[in-house]
């Protein structure tokens, strides 16, 4: 089994590190030999893998033998994927989710390079679902946002090609650990945070979250004298990429200007190992979150939450996801409603004093997280790769004239 | 001339169609919109291409033309159906009066099911026709009422591709104008103890109801098989066509009519677990096919159209407190089956199905507890509550103000070439 992924993956496992290691890891379990091909520089935790670890470059392609099952990302780089698509390989396209909707506004590119950008998913989306023979997304929802994006093509057999995307797509969602959560951990947090009510901001701060309606509603708790804090896993610096940097100043800023930066709202200060995140998680009440009404936060699958799942924490949220509705409907969660920081400070407010309540919803939370286990998620993809049809069907491949119009992005 | 502050506003529903004593989904949501508002205190002017039926109080019909638009006064709210005529939708755009989108379905995944018997030409311009129509109308309306979410996905991904950086935003931005209305389940306490209207033949088996037209969208020929199954084994279960023949006027749904009971004849169902309806059933004889039944059945493919759809049919079975089985997703059999109110099995799967329908026509005990929970989904997606949304936008001070930038001639031009 070939897996083709451009991540790079080190220390510090990101969402899509972690998947990727989860499908490789119960690959290898259904006693399938796992080629890991990976972005130049990545290594794997010895204790996580046994897969053969290769750099993702062209010349990895002639190696596949016909009959090699083969999943890819749905990011690989263009010319590998012109490449991959124009050999007769069948493969399965791994979309653990759609970027398209996470750049259709992005604040830091002008209206031209937005535009190629949304080109160029456009025709990548599209050579995927018409040369993939599967394709993994994480919900429902983007495949109905994949059927709209494909609708008005003008090209021969789109009818067809959207009508049936729904027998091409199956929905493997990123899971949550199948170790068990252990507890017993050291206190993590710094020690201004000791006997405050914690609510964790538990991954990166990205352009598309709503994070003033969140400092708003703490500003709110502090002035009526709540306990509660919340604390930026991610801390203060991330990548050093502008785009990663910009919203992390802007929180900032922004929890500086209410006046409740190091009061009720802290960052945290050095980069947090994986190793450590369960102490986060054992001490905290619950995990925070701000969505806008936005197509990014209605079609995706905020992986961050599965952590919550894992350790039997509940979610408080302004705005509504996939997950933190499929949370909500399993008592896991309390969701306000999008841009209202007094509905969210009032959630997480009665969060704080009722401890019937957070363990009710801690309950909900880790009954969902059962369901939602690596090993069940992972089960129709595992079962495609065992499968003695899977991997033999290829369909039509892509045009020079594809090739030029995605470096043009046109 | 303005209204006063006391004043409940008026308003339009423009909505096109028929409304008759017979109303099937669209013209049921109409109606039951139109009551809600006249509910409200709101003199509605329902405006329609056609009707047959005495408004009551509170309500007055109008015909749907242009002229219409001239009644319309500053601040009266206004509430426009995506599929009027385009030339009455063109003429409302162009003014500054703002409106409210009433999609009670996407029929952009609907004519996928159509479009393979069309010449590739027309494919395509019908095709490019409901994206225009649809960015033009997304952009125009100040809220939008949809079934689901699955809809909201499929008409961002309609807008992503559009080289305008502003339809771009609006699809960044479209939750933000939605608002989930779907159709609801009727209100009025359930009938009870009308005579068993099954033909004789069937009296004393399980009766699994298919309780609406049969179109080719769906996938009958995986039910069929299902029964072919459950004949061989020997099961009681016997399934019931309601719409035993096309109930439109439109001939191109003959065709799948004809094609099922003609299946079920080669299969060797027919007549004896798998039965249609001889005769037409009016909506005053519905509740007793749904109080004689074990369950509803659907089956679908795993299609776009499934995907994006809203079952209407399963309302009443949830008013009728009956459970469903459904072969393959939708959204409307996915909360049943979350509900503990239906068995949602494998697509494409006759033998899962068979198994699930086998499971029901046998245990009773479990048929009563999945209609116990079907009944109270029901209460939870009456009319009332599905429309509360639209029904309190009617009256929101801070609705119906804002109107979005008009569509060019350029786009009317390109909506007639459909290029």
């Amino acid at each position: 089994m070939w897996l083709l992924y451009p991540d790079r993956i080190q220390g510090a496992l990101l969402g899509p590190g972690v998947r990727i290691l989860a499908i490789s890891r119960h690959l290898e379990a259904q006693g399938h030999q796992v080629e890991l091909v990976l972005g130049e520089g990545s290594h794997l935790p010895s204790s996580q893998s046994d897969a053969r670890l290769h750099v993702l470059e062209e010349s990895v392609l002639a190696r596949i033998q016909p009959g090699d099952g083969l999943i890819v990302s749905g990011y690989l780089p263009g010319r590998i994927l012109a490449s991959l698509a124009a050999r007769p390989q069948p493969f399965q396209a791994d979309l653990y989710c759609t970027t398209a909707t996470e750049i259709i506004c992005h604040p830091m590119l002008g209206s031209i390079r937005l535009l190629r950008e949304r080109r160029r998913r456009l025709l990548r989306y599209r050579l995927l679902v018409e040369r993939a023979e599967r394709i993994w997304v994480s919900n429902g929802l983007q495949q109905a946002f994949l059927g709209g994006l494909l609708y008005s093509s003008p090209r021969k057999g789109t009818v067809r090609t959207v009508d049936t995307l729904p027998q091409k797509c199956q929905e493997v969602p990123m899971g949550v650990s199948d170790e068990p959560f252990s507890t017993g951990n050291p206190w993590p947090y710094p020690g201004a945070m000791r006997n405050r009510r914690i609510f964790l901001w538990g991954g990166g701060i990205w352009n598309w979250f709503d994070v003033p309606t969140l400092l708003e509603a703490f500003a709110l708790l502090q002035e009526n004298g709540s306990s509660a804090a919340l604390f930026f896993l991610g801390g203060r610096r991330l990548s050093g990429r502008e785009e990663h940097e910009r919203p992390i100043r802007a929180a900032l800023e922004k929890a500086s200007s209410l006046g409740i930066l190091d009061r009720s709202v802290f960052f945290n200060e050095r980069a947090a190992q994986p190793q450590e995140l369960p102490g986060y998680l054992e001490h905290c009440v619950a995990g925070a979150m701000s969505n806008p009404a936005s197509f990014e936060s209605a079609t995706s699958w905020r992986t961050r939450y599965l952590d919550l799942l894992w350790a039997g924490k509940p979610l408080v949220v302004s705005g509504s996801d996939p997950l933190a509705e499929r949370m909500a409907a399993s008592g896991g969660a309390m969701v306000s409603a999008s841009g209202d920081p007094v509905a969210l400070a009032g959630s997480i407010d009665k969060l704080c004093r009722d401890e019937a309540l957070s363990g009710s919803l801690g309950a909900g939370s880790s009954a969902l997280g059962e369901r939602l286990r690596w090993s069940k998620v992972l089960s129709p993809l595992l079962s495609a790769c065992d499968d003695p049809g899977s991997f033999s069907r290829t369909a039509g491949q892509p045009t020079l004239l594809w090739r030029a119009r995605y470096k043009l992005g046109w | 001339m303005e209204r006063s502050m006391n004043e409940a506003r008026p308003v339009w529903l423009l909505f096109g169609g028929n409304i008759g004593p017979m109303r099937l989904g669209p013209a049921q949501r109409t109606w039951e919109i139109a009551l809600r508002a006249a509910r409200e205190g709101h003199p509605v002017h329902l405006v329609l291409d056609s009707w047959d039926v005495e408004p009551p109080a509170g309500i007055d019909i109008e015909r749907l033309h242009s002229g219409v638009l001239d009644k319309i006064r500053h601040g009266d709210a206004v509430i426009v159906s995506p599929y009027i005529r385009g030339r009455i939708l063109w003429r409302l755009m162009r003014r500054p009066i703002p409106f409210h989108l009433d999609f009670y379905c996407v029929t952009a995944a609907e004519i996928l099911e159509m479009l393979p018997d069309w010449p590739r030409r027309e494919r395509w311009i019908q095709r490019f026709r409901r994206r225009v129509r649809y960015a033009t109308l997304l952009e125009r309306a100040e809220t939008v009422y949809l079934s689901n979410a699955h809809q909201t996905a499929f008409l961002g991904g309609l807008l992503f591709p559009s080289p305008d950086p502003s339809q771009a935003t609006l699809a960044a931005r479209l939750p933000s104008k939605v608002q989930e209305a779907p159709m609801g389940c009727r209100e009025e306490t359930f009938p009870t103890g009308a005579e068993n209207p099954y033909p004789t033949s069937i009296h004393g088996r399980p009766v699994f109801l298919w309780g609406g037209g049969i179109w080719r969208w769906f996938d009958i020929e995986t039910l069929l098989q299902a029964f072919v199954q459950l004949q061989a084994k020997g099961s009681p279960a016997v399934l019931f066509f309601l719409a035993g023949s096309n109930p439109t006027k439109e001939s191109v749904h003959d065709g799948p009519v004809r094609a099922a009971i003609g299946r079920a004849r080669e299969l060797g169902v027919l007549g004896k677990s798998v039965h249609f309806n001889q005769r037409a059933a009016g909506p005053s004889q519905l509740p007793a096919y749904l109080e004689h039944c074990a369950a509803g059945v659907m089956a679908n493919p795993a299609s776009m159209e499934a995907l994006c759809s809203w079952r209407t049919r399963l309302l009443d079975l949830a008013w009728a407190g009956r459970p469903v089985v459904t072969s393959g997703y939708d959204p409307l059999s996915g909360i049943f089956s979350r509900f503990d109110a239906g068995i949602l099995t494998t697509v494409g799967d006759p033998g899962a199905l068979a198994e699930a329908i086998d499971g029901l026509a046998s245990a009773q005990d479990r048929r009563r507890e999945l209609g116990e929970n079907a009944a109270l989904l029901g209460r939870k997606m009456s009319w009332s509550r599905t429309l509360a949304p639209l029904v309190e936008g009617l009256s929101s001070e801070g609705a119906f103000r804002k109107t979005g930038a008009p569509p060019s001639f350029y786009w009317l031009l390109r909506y007639a070439v459909g290029r």
